[in-house]
């Protein structure tokens, strides 16, 4: 029989739960991708964090955990792989769509309203393309008990080591004909290289009842590149003044947690979303241009934005006991709810085919057995990206990981410290998709049926489907990531 | 006509038709076209029959971007000229228009429904001796496409596709005449267009003529499928009066206008159409 103050407090941690899973959260595209790189349950960590990484992944834990600094670093190996199959005859565009006009009814024509370059002038080969690499991952952080029990304060770092920050937008569509030609992992790859800091603090108002907040930092750029041209014909004097201008913004993150009976606690977290954007473009002055009404240059504008998360609420709970005179453990699930269905790509499009929101879910556990800790995660990432059977070429999988670690505390020179190894394992489960005409944004005929604009005779080669869609006729994917690292903690 | 004592260079001028100058070409400048001693009018060169002629028009256009550039319009065409006396009447038929902007940033296309909706011209032309020599003079002449004037020369062209002036020359839907355009900007502008020339130049030999040309060229756009082509690029013939050019070679009869355009370089002896 519970008692009426558990009662309560059952009933309070039911309203949280309710209350943050109807409203919206965000995250970093690191921690989201790898977890808490320095805890033995790295997926867990919105219910098992002890340490600074609750900053980040539930700020309500920081009451409890003990007055800290530590550091560790990471090694992120990802291998991922894009297939495409094979192009068929007959789709690859001729060079004789520069003197092409699309053919109407009653014999007129019109100028072409897609402009692709004919397959063979394409700057990049379309191949099947392995992604990935290993990066080093700098994690810094630290907890302070500014009123013990009641309040702490916390930073939390990470940091890539090699390249503080990398931003490649690619287009998901036939436009990417112009570029790298290949399909892209839409949310892997270089959304790892960006460095994530957060502060956060966590109060505990009642015994049974803890709440924090944390800010994480999020970059809002500015790219202005003024360029003069004297003469079109001489494209290689240009006169230009390229500026940018970085400013941080503040993502703010919530976190709950409720210990409604004992040994077991149930905790809610909140992400608003989160992207680093990249505005301005380009302000282009050419010699004796007129420009349009009001204006003194050609304004190209630039949008991208990279690392991009959605709102996301989070639910979890843990329950634990005693193992032995020596030891404890605590087991913990999660649930996440991603609003992937408002997510807007790397140049701030809305997919044309919507995403859907995602629920994924992990399971830990932590043994600490005298001076030794242990522990285990697994977790499932659905993708939110649906088949992508038509004109678009998202390219992402479902992911189950699994983790594991082991610290051990122990003091040198009077010092408490805790030193600890962990490791990872994440599948990207194998996806390929072919391109149907039933989509319903199928792939574009780039070339439409056309005469030569000179002499008015048809074009053959402009018969039937001509695209340079990367993705067509259709590609799979998979993949692993697997991390490896160690830290080092201080307790002060 | 005679020919007795009729004579260029020593040869019978209306006899010797059979240097027309035939499918395996060459420009054979032939005999020399002068006048007898004697200064009658018995000593024309006889210029009858079938010739390949070539018109390039030099010009200076401003361009958006680029400024002002050498452009320069080549026109290869298949003329029949029948003679009386002194008086030539041409019937011309247009092969081939090609532009040469001056840049590889816009070129101008001239499509072949254009060309062929030119159909044949006539046109009156006399020889004028002149010392020993004879002047082939073509006097101004208009032409006008895709529009109807009542004063040919004195009317200002329509700028509305929606004016009853304007008709569809070339049959393909769009008001007046198509012009293409390629390059940085491309579409199709319609367009209205009034020419007039005049050409003076000189009976080389009996198979070949040449003359310069002295042109103007009015065009009114009446729309376009790309809003940059909308505002008309201004145009006027290259001082320079050896950019705009004529000559004609005689042909052999049955040479056709594809058979011109195919042989060109070997009928005019130079590459053309560069201004």
């Amino acid at each position: 029989m519970l008692h009426t103050a558990h009662a309560g407090r059952l009933i309070t941690s039911c309203l949280l739960l309710v209350l943050t899973s109807s409203t919206r959260v965000a995250a970093s595209p690191v921690l989201d991708t790898v977890g808490a790189t320095e805890t033995p349950t790295p997926y867990s960590a919105g219910v098992l964090a002890t340490g600074s990484e609750a900053a980040y992944f539930n700020p309500a834990l920081l009451v409890g955990a003990e007055t800290t600094i530590s550091a560790g670093f990471t090694f992120v190996r990802q291998d991922l792989s894009v297939g495409v199959a094979p192009r068929p005859m007959g789709v690859d565009v001729s060079e004789d769509i520069f003197d092409a006009r699309e053919q109407l009814g009653g014999g007129t024509t019109r100028r072409l309203g897609w402009r692709p370059l004919p397959t063979s002038q394409l700057r990049a080969g379309r191949n099947s393309v392995e992604h990935g690499g290993t990066q080093v991952l700098m994690t810094v952080g630290g907890v302070v008990q500014a009123v013990p029990r009641v309040l702490a304060l916390s930073m939390h770092a990470v940091l890539p080591v090699d390249q503080l920050q990398s931003q490649r937008p690619f287009y998901p569509d036939e436009r990417e004909q112009y570029f790298s030609n290949s399909p892209g992992f839409e949310l892997l790859g270089d959304r790892q290289r960006n460095p994530t800091i957060v502060m956060a603090a966590g109060w505990k108002p009642l015994s049974w009842l803890r709440v924090g907040g944390g800010l994480s930092f999020a970059t809002k750029a500015t790219a202005s590149n003024e360029a003069y041209m004297p003469d079109t014909g001489q494209h290689d004097t240009v006169y230009d003044n390229a500026g940018v201008d970085v400013k941080v913004k503040m993502v703010p993150h919530f976190g709950v947690a409720v210990e409604p009976l004992p040994r077991l606690l149930v905790t809610g977290t909140l992400h608003l979303p989160y992207r680093n954007e990249t505005g301005g473009g380009n302000v282009l002055q050419l010699w004796g241009y007129e420009y349009s009404d009001g204006e003194t240059a050609v304004i190209q504008p630039l949008v991208t934005h990279s690392g991009v998360v959605p709102l996301r609420v989070g639910a979890g709970a843990s329950y634990g006991g005693r193992l032995g005179t020596k030891g404890r453990w605590r087991v913990g699930t999660t649930a996440s709810f991603g609003r992937w269905s408002s997510y807007r790509d790397r140049h701030g499009e809305s997919p044309l085919d919507a995403w859907r929101d995602t629920l994924s879910g992990t399971l830990g556990g932590v043994i600490d057995h005298g001076a030794h800790r242990i522990g285990f995660d697994w977790r499932v990432v659905p993708s939110p990206v649906p088949d992508q059977i038509g004109r678009t070429n998202y390219v992402d999988n479902t992911r189950i990981g699994w983790a594991g670690g082991w610290s051990m505390a122990f003091e040198l020179g009077g010092v408490r410290m805790r030193a600890g190894m962990q490791a990872q394992v994440q599948r990207l489960l194998p996806r390929s998709v072919s391109k149907s005409d039933d989509a319903r944004h199928p792939v574009v005929d780039e070339f439409p049926d056309s005469v030569n604009g000179k002499t008015g005779a048809p074009i053959a080669s402009s018969w039937g489907l001509q695209t340079n869609n990367p993705g067509y006729p259709g590609f799979w994917s998979s993949g692993w990531i697997t991390t490896l690292g160690a830290s080092l903690g201080v307790t002060l | 006509m005679s020919g007795a004592g009729c004579t260029f260079g020593g040869s019978d001028l209306y006899a010797d038709k059979s240097q027309a100058v035939g499918a395996d070409g060459g420009a054979d400048s032939g005999s020399e076209a002068t006048a007898g001693g004697d200064g009658s009018d018995n000593s024309l060169p006889d210029v009858s029959g079938t010739w390949a002629q070539r018109w390039v028009v030099g010009s200076i256009d401003t361009m958006p971007v680029i400024g002002d550039v050498q452009a320069s319009t080549k026109s290869l065409m298949r003329v029949q000229v029948e003679q009386r006396g002194a008086d030539l009447l041409m019937r011309v038929e247009t092969c081939l228009v090609e532009v040469d902007s001056g840049t590889e940033i816009i070129q101008e296309v001239i499509p072949d429904a254009f060309v062929a909706s030119l159909g044949i011209s006539v046109r009156a032309v006399w020889l004028e001796r002149q010392g020993s020599r004879y002047r082939f003079v073509q006097p101004r002449a208009y032409e006008l496409r895709g529009v109807r004037l009542l004063d040919v020369a004195g009317e200002a062209l329509p700028t509305s596709a929606q004016d009853p002036r304007v008709y569809d020359q070339d049959v393909d839907g769009r008001p007046g005449v198509t012009v293409r355009v390629t390059g940085l900007v491309d579409g199709e502008v319609w367009v209205a267009q009034r020419d007039s020339h005049e050409v003076e130049g000189e009976v080389v030999s009996l198979d070949r003529i040449e003359g310069r040309i002295r042109w103007l060229k009015e065009q009114a756009i009446l729309g376009a499928d790309n809003p940059l082509l909308e505002s008309p690029l201004p145009s006027v013939p290259d001082p320079n009066p050896d950019r705009s050019t004529m000559v004609m070679v005689r042909t052999s009869e049955d040479m056709q206008c594809a058979g011109i355009v195919a042989q060109e370089a070997e009928l005019f002896g130079e590459q053309g159409g560069g201004g």
